[in-house]
């Protein structure tokens, strides 16, 4: 008795946890925020930002959760008038908007990050 | 007392005040405004120091050259932030004088937690009353120690005792196999969630759990209360060890088959039983703490490589051979337990010696063999093994207990005294000095180059780093202690003498030749044996670094203050978000940035820092009055250590505060 108690106590401690972490960010998080985009912005030499292209359907409710992996960044669209800065390391910040007209827009950093802070951009692509 | 002695005390003490008084004095007018334009970039602010008068107007415009980066003030409303094409700027009136820190209030690079500059607004005394403060100190330590009648003193709080496994709960508690069993799986719990978080959760120190647990948490914890208080605790719960427990037992939280589980196992080899390993492990983590300190995935690759080595020692050699012997932590937290009150120590070491407690050395029916293969009749010093359970269940007729003494005892312990250890000392107290210039300093240049910035820059750093931990702190306490031996007996001894150490060292280093221990002379330092005399420099030198010990630990603490106040509201945060991914699992995802009594902080600092020098010196004239009992001649030779301490304390004061 005493024996199965350790082996279960040191299985929750071992494996129990990070199965309980990964089912959380990654399956249960997941579905209570099905339809959200997360960007995470970093500057080219760190890997540039994610996802380099995001599609959507025209009319849409478009819901972006942005953060940072290196330094402060910014996210902007001209076209759709969306502009959000900072978006500091570590922090979420969310963005929403619908998907009004169709087209290809681009987004990219608006604060200035690195000497290669002109090739962070990504193309949003409202399909009919 | 003579005149000329009289007018030498009124001279010193008279230097003492004019320290204080004419900073405070010499402060001008008043009133004016003063602008200033601060270029912040990864890291620094250039200018790194700003000085104006107590009532001036002050405003302040910040321009960052390469990413947003912002600025704030302790106790001052100051928050600016700033970004390429983007400036900033604020006025205020500086009504309260001192030196204040200007901190780095947006996450901007790894080093971000480390971008600092200074507003100085004069009358600036901090640093002149510290420097009064250091000298009163040292002499009232000295005049104190000097003073017919303290050794006996001293001797009389040696003898208290409070054996806390005598205590019947104490005993039950720390018999039960699940009590240390609990306190590990607390512990490994959180050690999984640190591993989980440095391999997988957000590069950004500031926010991962690794990062904030490990090197603000864990090592304030350590600092302020594992180790000056409860001595090698820590070793009690550390999960390192531990899965190369689990196969050194079969078992996880029964005794299992210890004894004969390492019997086939190969012995540790003989020029390793000592801590040049430990002393090769801590530097090489120092050496690369910005880059460790600052990286999750750096954190996550030491302990993993921790844990891995830890696992394959056991397997080879069994026991806790890694903590013993290469462990940097159980290096650090082994020769500064030697300040605590808290002890596993035999009662009656003949008890031992003589087989009648079999259990001293072979374990016994409820207890398993020592983890830190040490006979337990030689339990005398912290150094050399943790805390472990298993001392309590095995011996039969509690012989061997918790012990609570007054602080620091095991300074004056003369068995066991090594080079390794004495370099150990040194090498810890100049990481402590040198780790406060990088990440207190407001230096930009200095943490370019500890964080790689540019190879050439970091080997320069490792060449200086390693010639001021091996060369340059031992060497000049050595030649100091040669100074203090000639002054004491009116002749200096041999100019080569001054520098033979170096020899010495370097034949350790290589050969890793097995330790000599120093000479053991007597077993009782604070009785003065009156006709040996000052012994050769080279014991002499041993001999004093342990006094050193106390202000290492002080130099630590004040770091550790300045470190932990200004990050810990990071850990607050983490608990709800630990892999930086967006959590708020119990609603402290949004805790704001608190520096936690900025006014407190500094004095607090301060007194630790001196009264660290205070034992530091007691210390030393305890170690010295067991060599002669002639006090003019005990003065002599530690004039100059001593010397060299108040320039240590002044030193790490100017840093810290």
């Amino acid at each position: 008795m005493r024996k199965l108690v350790e082996i279960v106590g040191v299985l929750v401690v071992l494996l129990g946890l990070p199965v309980a972490v990964y089912a959380y960010e990654f399956v249960y998080l997941p579905a209570q925020r099905a339809d959200v985009i997360t960007v995470v912005m970093r500057t080219p030499s760190n890997g540039n930002l994610t996802p380099m292209v995001i599609r959507v359907k025209k009319g849409d409710l478009v819901r972006l959760r942005l953060t940072s992996e290196d330094v402060s960044h910014g996210f902007r669209i001209k076209e759709l008038d969306i502009n959000v800065y900072p978006i500091e390391p570590g922090k979420f910040t969310t963005v929403e908007f619908v998907a009004e007209e169709a087209g290809t827009f681009d987004y990219f950093c608006n604060i200035v990050c690195s000497t290669r802070h002109a090739e962070m951009r990504g193309q949003l692509i409202v399909e009919e | 007392m003579g005149k000329a002695k009289v007018i030498g005390v009124l001279g010193i003490w008279g230097f003492v005040l004019a320290l204080v008084v004419v900073p405070v004095w010499a402060a001008t007018e008043t009133g004016a405004t003063r602008e200033f334009e601060i270029v912040v970039q990864q890291y620094s602010y250039s200018p790194n120091v700003i000085r104006v008068n107590q009532g001036d107007r002050v405003k302040i415009t910040l321009y960052s050259i390469d990413v947003m980066h912002g600025l704030a003030i302790d106790d001052y409303p100051v928050a600016l932030q700033s970004w390429v094409g983007k400036t900033d700027s604020v006025e205020f009136v500086a009504d309260q004088a001192g030196k204040f820190r200007m901190r780095c209030t947006v996450v901007c690079g790894a080093m971000h937690p480390f971008l600092v500059g200074e507003l100085i607004v004069t009358p600036y005394a901090t640093f002149p009353i510290s420097l009064a403060l250091t000298l009163a100190v040292a002499l009232g330590t000295v005049g104190l120690m000097a003073w017919p009648g303290a050794a006996n003193s001293a001797d009389l709080s040696r003898r208290l005792r409070l054996r806390l496994t005598h205590i019947g709960w104490v005993q039950s508690l720390v018999k039960n196999r699940w009590t240390q069993s609990t306190l590990i799986w607390l512990s490994l719990f959180f050690f999984v969630l640190i591993l989980l978080a440095a391999f997988l959760g957000s590069p950004v120190g500031n926010a991962n759990f690794a990062i904030i647990y490990v090197w603000i948490v864990w090592w304030g914890a350590l600092n302020f209360l594992l180790i000056p208080i409860g001595g090698r605790l820590w070793c009690v719960m550390c999960p390192i060890p531990i899965p190369g427990r689990w196969l050194d037992h079969l078992s996880i939280v029964r005794k299992g088959r210890a004894g004969t589980a390492s019997l086939g196992r190969k012995l540790w080899p003989q020029r390793f039983r000592n801590i040049w390993l430990q002393n090769i492990a801590f530097l090489s983590v120092a050496l690369f703490s910005a880059i460790i300190m600052t990286r999750p995935l750096a954190t996550g690759i030491v302990l993993a490589g921790f844990l891995v080595v830890a696992f394959m020692t056991a397997w080879i050699y069994g026991q806790r051979v890694f903590c013993r012997y290469i462990c940097p932590v159980s290096g650090f937290i082994g020769t500064y337990s030697m300040v605590s009150p808290v002890a596993v120590r035999v009662q009656d070491a003949q008890v031992c010696l003589t087989g009648k407690d079999q259990a001293c050395l072979l374990g016994c029916e409820t207890g398993s063999d020592c983890p830190w293969t040490e006979h337990p009749g030689s339990q005398t010093c912290n150094a050399y093994h943790g805390i472990s359970s298993a001392c309590f269940k095995r011996s039969a007729k509690e012989n061997i207990a918790l012990t609570i003494r007054p602080f620091g005892l095991d300074l004056f312990v003369v068995n066991g005294r090594g080079l390794d250890e004495v370099y150990h000392v040194f090498i810890m107290l100049t990481c402590a000095i040198l780790y406060s210039a990088v990440y207190l300093g407001s230096w930009g240049w200095l943490k370019d180059l500890a964080n790689i910035a540019t190879i050439s820059g970091f080997l320069l750093y490792a060449v200086v780093f390693l010639l001021a931990n091996l060369v340059l702190l031992p060497g000049l306490f050595y030649v100091a202690v040669w100074l203090g031996k000639g002054l004491a007996e009116g002749k200096l001894p041999p100019l080569r003498e001054a520098f033979a150490f170096i020899g010495i060292v370097i034949q350790q280093m290589v050969a890793f030749r097995r330790r000599q221990p120093l000479p053991n002379s007597a077993k009782m330092p604070n009785i003065p044996l009156a006709t040996s005399g000052l012994p050769s420099t080279q014991r002499l030198f041993g001999d004093y670094s342990y006094a050193l010990i106390p202000l290492g630990v002080a130099a630590w603490l004040g770091f550790t203050i300045s470190l932990v106040s200004v990050n810990f509201h990071d850990a607050i945060r983490l608990l709800s978000n630990p892999f930086g991914w967006g959590w708020d699992l119990f609603g402290t995802a949004q805790y704001p940035w608190i520096l936690y009594a900025p006014r407190l902080i500094p004095s607090l600092q301060a007194a630790v820092v001196l009264f660290g020098l205070a034992v530091s010196i007691s210390a030393a004239y305890r170690i010295a009055i067991h060599h002669t009992s002639d006090r003019r001649q005990v003065l002599r030779s530690l004039t100059p250590p001593f010397i060299i301490m108040v320039a240590i304390t002044v030193l790490v004061l100017r840093l810290i505060l």
